[in-house]
Order: C-alpha cells, then structure tokens, then sequence
C-alpha cells in the first residue's frame, strides 16, 4: 500500500480509531495485523521473508543472549547475518553479480550460460533487513537485552509506518515504544496531523511535480541541452529530498498518532558546507546505520589518517550499493567518498580554515558543495554509467545561462517545477515541532495546495525501490 | 490521553479530514459549475464530449495523436471539420471515438491520423483521466474506461475525480495560449520555427538511439551477453523506433470499418523530418498494410505522406510539424481526398 493513495487515507484512520478502541495489551495485535496486511497489498507471498526474518531474528537473540558460550553465541549471529543478507543478496544482488562475473569472464573469451532471474525486489527488503541485523548485533554485543514477546518483536521488524523505507530503528528505541500505553497530548496529534499534511505536499505537490520534468529531460538526453541537464540535476536533488523527507514525514506523523516517536531522518541536509556534514543529516537512520555497524569496528581496526580516509570512501561506496544493484550507485557511492575525502584534507589547510571564518566564504563553500551535491546525483539518476557521462559531457560543454535555451522545451513542467520548488522552501525553515501561530491556516493551505497542485501520478516512493 | 479522549484531541485529529473534504469538494464544485463549462475547444475533455452529445450530420472529424492535432487545419480542409485529436492519442482512445462516431446516423467521412505506434496497446499511458472526467455521467465512457482498468469507482466520487488535473482544465481555457500559438476548430498550431539547433537536437537524439541499437544488437551477434539493463533498453529501442504490427488491434479495426461501408474512412500518415522514419526496420509492412486497405477494404483508404518533402523549417520539432508545414500539407491533402471530403 503507498502512503500516497486513498487506500492509504482510508486505512490510517480506522487503525489509529481502532488502536484507541482497544486495551493496550491486544494493540500489538492490531498493528502487527495492520502492518501485515499494508505490506501484502503490494505482493502477499513477500510476507513470508518478513515473518522468516523475524522468527530466525527472535530465535537467535534469545539464544545469543541465552549462552554464555561465546562461539555459540558467534554461530547464532552467524545464522541470522547469513539468513538476512542472503534474502537481501538473492533479491537484490544476485543478478547484478552474476552478470558481471560473466561480462568479466567474456573479456577473457570464457562465455557463460547466464540467464537473468526475473526476480522482483521486495519492497523495503534493504530497510526491515538492517533493522533486523541491528537487533541481532545489539544483542549480541551485549548493548541491548533480547525480546522475549515474539508478538512485539514482529511488530518491531514490520511496523508499518517505517517498513518499506525507514527510518531504520534501533530495537531500544522502538519496542519499549511500541509497549507502552501512549500517552499522547494535543501537541502530539496537533505535530502527526502537520507533519503528514508536510510529508503529503513534499510528494504529491513537490516530488511528483518535478519528477514529470525530470523524467522529461533523463528519457531525453540526447534531446536536450547542457543547460536544461544542469537544472534537471539540481532539480533532482530536490525530487529526491521532498520524495524520501515526504515518506518520512508521513512514517513519523503516522506513528506519532499512535504514541510513538520515530527518529528524524534529515536536518536541511541541501545546505551544507561539506560532504561529511551532508552525510550526517542526509537519511540519518541508514548513516548512522554504518557509521555504528561498519565504519566504527573499521577505524577500530587501523585509524591512521589515510586508512580513515580509506574507510570513508569504502562506506560511501557501500551506502551507494546499498541503494541499488547497478555501477551508477557505486560511482555515486565512490565519487561522493572521494569528495569528502579532498575536502577533509582541504579543510585543514590554511585556506580552509580562512574560509570558515567568514561567513560569506562560507556560504559561496556552501554553494559550491550544494551544486557539488547536485552533480553527484546524477550517477544515482542515471540508468546506466554511459548515461551518466553522458549529462556529464553536455554539462560541462553545454552549460551557458540563457533563459531562451532554458525553455526551449518542457516549459511549463520547467515552470511549474520551479514554482513548487518555490513552494516547498519555506518549509525547511519551518521550526521542527511544527508549531504555528494560526495552526488552523497551516493546515488548510496545506490541503488546499496537495488538493489544488497534487499530482495523480500513483509514483511511488524514490527509495520504495531500495 | 487519547485523541479522542478530549474535545481538543477530537479537533485536532478530525477537523483536518473534515476540512480535507470541504476543501476537495469544494474546489470540485468549482471547476464543475464555473470552470469546466468555459472549456475551449482545444481541451480534450471538451472534444468527447462534443463528439458524445452533440449532433452534427454534416461534421466531418478527424481523430488523431498531437501529429494530427498539428497536422490537420480544420479551415484548410472544409467548413465542417473538426480536429478531435489529442495527446498521446492513438488507437486505445481511437477505438472509443470511432465507435461513438460510427454508431451515429450520419454518412460523412472520417479522418484519422496515424504513424508508427499508433497501434501500440498501452492504456495506462494514452487513456488520460483527465481528458474522460467531467463526461464521466456517460454509461459508453465508464465502460469503456473499466473495460481498460482505468477507472475505480472512487475516481468517480466528487472530491476525487478531477484530482490531479486542475491546472490542466486551467491550462486550456485560454484558447490562444501564445503569440505563436494559433487554433482551429480543435487542432493547435505552432507558428514558428524552433530552430536548426533545437532541431538537431531532436533529430541527434534519434540517431543516437539509432546507434544504440545497433550497436547492442551487434554485440549480441557477436555472442557477448548484455546485462539486464542493456537488454532492457535493447527492447525498449527496438519497441519504440520500429513500427509496433499488433495483429489483433489491426483486424479490429478492419472489422469496425468494414462494418460500417457508408462512411469513408481516411487513414493519413502525416509528414515526419526524415530523421524520425530512419531506423523504422519494419516500415515496408506498415506500407504492406495500407496497400492491403486500399485494395481490399473499399470505404478505408490509406495515404502515405511519411515522405512528403518539407524543409526544416516547416518542423516544430523532428515529430510535429509547424503551422507553415501543416498549410502545405493540407494543401496537397485537399487536392487528393477533397473529392472524397466533398461527397
């Protein structure tokens, strides 16, 4: 089911209304249900990796937890990294290495029988697969104590305001969350009600506006000019802002109905002043994620200044194959680290120092990784690597500043895109509890623009596909 | 607390759904009462309903994509013309058009602009809501709409039905839209000439897929596997630059026009730039089809202006032609069929 449909409109009322009809004790019922049944609407058999991953998960946590024998306790995390990741390489991965190995193999004249598995990605299955690990590795790193209820710790993995795309919750946080009886004020509705009212504007006035030009210009490449590719690329970086904040705003307005508190996910990650800043407000839930699991046990490893820098670029590379099975997230990944590794070296210097010190230089670095930022992106848009160097080229050879080449083709979606991207800065200076003077005002604004402006694309989520 | 434990919580969780639908409907009611009656007639909702309610014995339509919308000039042609072409119209809307004109009582011929995708099967993509919305109280749209999945019964609610679409029944209200912008009876004309640059830019973009193709087709001669992704562009080149022979949809059409032997049926391949017929591996059966009409199917003729010479400037862009390209073409088009117009 997608936040954006009607279905979804209906759905979220009657099990919040529900949720408050009920003794607190059957609530994990209800949601478990709720979270079961939004997630089989989009295909039921997939509902079985969830509930695998939830009963090998809930297993190994009692027994790690359980044995003091520590290679025991090293053999059930074993088994429950084998069983995540393997679900997450079959559906997501397989392929992607099957057919490289046997493009590799060609070059050496050895030709393979490699036939293309028509699988279909599991939505979310990248999202509830590192949640699950998190619990896993918590537990058995002694940071957090092991569910006993397996009813709650279902509902942990498939909770279905964060199942598809995040934010990715750590066990601690969340189930003594999803236990306790809520106890929710008029602040708290007043913040669910705006914030999923935010989280519907960014996408179906945003994300979905842009997204029409966007897809415009990429189906087009050949078609159009450096020009129109560079504000297609900044304006992709803005899709994919008011996509995935817009998800996660109506995830954490939809849980907060309920009484529970999901973590943010952005903190105005587009004006930053450095790769490392933009990474650490930028989907934190995921950065965090890897900065915990991964890049720390790393520098634990070796943390001399060129093996971190090493580390960094390696992480990145992870975080853009985390996306997607294809070379174009991997540059992505790998430019991005590269970036931030030139800029750290940089900011130590004499210069970059100078240059934090005023606030106009500053700003013009700012800007300069802002658009930095934007290039970057279009590795991630981009349907193949040829692709990519393609905008590439007619960017850096095309790019002039003339409005009447600008507009040339696709003008009203280029118009209408700057005007909801218009629209949508204003709410990034909104302060984070959403709270208005005129609350009243807000609320209806809001629904008049995503009912006036809204698009009826039935676009999913960007990072549905991840 | 719970939101429905105070007075405040109830408030604050139901007045915005209350709200959210005053608010829908209400602007429903408005684009109902006030916008939608002061439609023109380039907008494409205004078109079907023209053609379902309105009778006109002496009217002679012409259905088509927006090639036809920019090809044919109603005044060029004849007082009783009317463009009833569309956007990303082809056959999956064409059917429906001509079925609604076929079954009236009339004996006029009938145009219809086509090309090579005009038989493609994709509903999802050429059924625009929009454009069947506000004629949805009519039984034969609703079918026809949920014969092709593109209709739930909520999109029918108020409130709902026009969602999405506003800024478009907004958008052809103005009838002229620019300066350069000309209309006729139903078709839209650009009076100007983009350029050689931006036309190049249209015609190298289809060389290039042109190249694509060939060289992923080369490589799997050669016995080099593609990845997934190759192979899925490799498909939608081939799907999208030659010309898509649905059999099925093809005999349908055949059958509804032998069906109905009083009214002509003139099936025009308008003029495209050169660059959009290269790479069309499988033309010659379009053309293999045409001769097929006009030798065994007496009221459906085929005329083939793919070819028709007209210099670039005649060119909106490598798929549309100008109003200055669309004035010689139906020029020589009225000199061909003008005695079938006028019969």
């Amino acid at each position: 089911m997608l936040f954006n449909s009607l279905d979804y409109l209906i759905f979220l009322p009657l099990v919040v209304v529900a949720f408050y009809l009920i003794p607190n004790r059957f609530r994990w019922v209800l949601l478990l249900a709720a979270s079961y049944y939004f997630y089989m609407c989009w295909k039921w058999q997939y509902i079985f990796l969830i509930v695998i991953s939830t009963m090998v998960d809930f297993y190994a946590g009692i027994q790690i937890a359980k044995t003091p024998d520590k290679k025991k306790k090293r053999w059930f995390l074993l088994l429950s990294l084998f069983v995540n990741l393997g679900f997450l390489f079959y559906f997501k991965y397989f392929n992607f290495f099957t057919e490289n190995t046997a493009m590799a193999l060609s070059q050496f004249n050895i030709f393979t029988n490699f036939e293309y598995y028509d699988i279909l990605l599991p939505v979310g299955i990248s999202f509830y697969t590192f949640q699950t690990l998190s619990y896993t590795i918590d537990v058995y790193q002694g940071k957090s104590e092991p569910e006993t209820h397996l009813g709650y710790f279902a509902l942990y993995v498939a909770y279905f305001p964060q199942l598809v795309a995040g934010p990715i919750e750590r066990s601690a946080r969340l189930i003594p969350q999803l236990k306790r009886e809520p106890n929710i004020t008029s602040d708290d509705i007043r913040y669910a009600v705006n914030k999923i009212l935010l989280g519907f504007f960014k996408k179906l006035v945003v994300a979905d506006t842009l997204s029409q030009y966007i897809n415009l210009v990429y189906s087009n490449v050949d078609g159009t000019t450096g020009t129109q590719l560079y504000w297609a690329a900044f304006l992709f970086a803005v899709q994919l802002f008011a996509d995935f904040s817009g998800y996660t705003d109506i995830a954490m307005g939809s849980a907060r109905l309920m009484g529970v508190r999901l973590m943010e996910n952005f903190n105005k990650p587009i004006w930053t002043e450095n790769h490392s800043k933009y990474w650490s407000v930028w989907h934190i839930s995921l950065t965090s994620w890897i900065r915990d699991y991964i890049y720390i046990p790393l520098a634990k490893i070796n943390k001399s200044r060129g093996a971190l820098m090493l580390w960094s670029i390696f992480i990145l590379v992870l975080i853009g194959f985390w996306h997607g099975a294809n070379w174009t997230f991997i540059m992505f990944g790998f430019v991005n680290g590269c970036v931030m590794v030139i800029q750290r070296v940089l900011s130590v210097t004499k210069l970059g120092r100078l240059i934090r010190t005023n606030k106009y230089t500053l700003g013009a670095q700012k800007f300069l990784n802002m658009n930095i930022l934007f290039l970057e992106a279009v590795y991630f848009r981009s349907v193949d690597i040829d692709m990519a160097h393609n905008v590439y080229r007619k960017i850096f050879t095309e790019l002039n500043f003339s409005i009447v080449e600008l507009l040339s083709l696709y003008k009203f979606e280029f118009l209408m895109s700057v005007i909801v991207s218009c629209l949508l800065w204003p709410t990034v200076l909104f302060n984070k509890q959403l709270r208005f003077k005129y609350n009243w005002l807000y609320v209806t604004t809001m629904l008049f623009l995503i009912i006036f402006l809204g698009q009826d694309l039935k676009n999913q989520f960007v990072y549905f596909q991840f | 607390m719970t939101p429905f434990g105070s007075k405040k919580g109830m408030k604050l969780f139901f007045y915005p759904l209350l709200a959210a639908v005053i608010i829908a409907v209400g602007l429903d009611q408005v684009f109902q009462f006030f916008v939608l009656p002061k439609r023109t007639d380039i907008d494409n909702s205004y078109k079907v309903e023209k053609l379902l309610f309105e009778e006109n014995k002496d009217e002679i339509p012409v259905f088509g994509s927006s090639k036809g919308r920019s090809s044919f000039i109603p005044d060029s042609l004849g007082d009783n013309v009317f463009n009833y072409s569309m956007q990303k119209c082809n056959f999956d809307v064409i059917f429906f058009l001509l079925e609604t004109e076929l079954a009236k009582d009339k004996d006029t011929p009938i145009i219809i602009e086509f090309n090579t995708r005009s038989f493609v099967h994709r509903p999802e993509h050429t059924i625009d809501l929009a454009t069947f919305m506000p004629v949805k109280d009519s039984e034969a749209v609703v079918k026809y709409l949920a014969e092709n999945d593109r209709l739930d019964n909520f999109q029918l609610v108020p409130g709902v039905r026009y969602y999405g679409s506003y800024l478009r029944y907004l958008q052809t209200l103005n009838k002229k839209e620019s300066s350069n912008k000309i209309t006729n009876r139903g078709g839209i004309f650009i009076d100007y000439y983009p350029g050689d640059k931006l036309l190049t830019r249209f015609t190298d973009s289809r060389y290039s897929m042109i190249e694509k193709r060939a060289e992923l087709e080369a490589r799997v001669d050669a016995g080099f596997p593609l990845t997934y992704m190759e192979d899925q562009l490799l498909e939608s080149l081939q799907l999208s630059l030659d010309f898509e022979e649905n059999k099925e949809r093809i005999a349908k059409f055949e059958e509804m026009v032998k069906a109905h032997p009083n009214r002509n049926i003139l099936m025009v391949f308008t003029p495209h730039h050169p660059s959009e017929l290269a790479g069309v591996t499988n033309l010659e059966r379009l053309e293999e089809i045409m001769d097929h009409w006009n030798e065994d199917i007496p009221n459906l003729y085929a005329f083939d202006y793919s070819r028709f010479y007209l210099p670039d400037s005649c060119f909106k862009n490598s798929s549309h032609i100008n109003l200055d390209g669309a004035r010689i073409f139906n020029s020589a088009l009225k000199k061909e069929i003008g005695y079938l117009l006028e019969d």
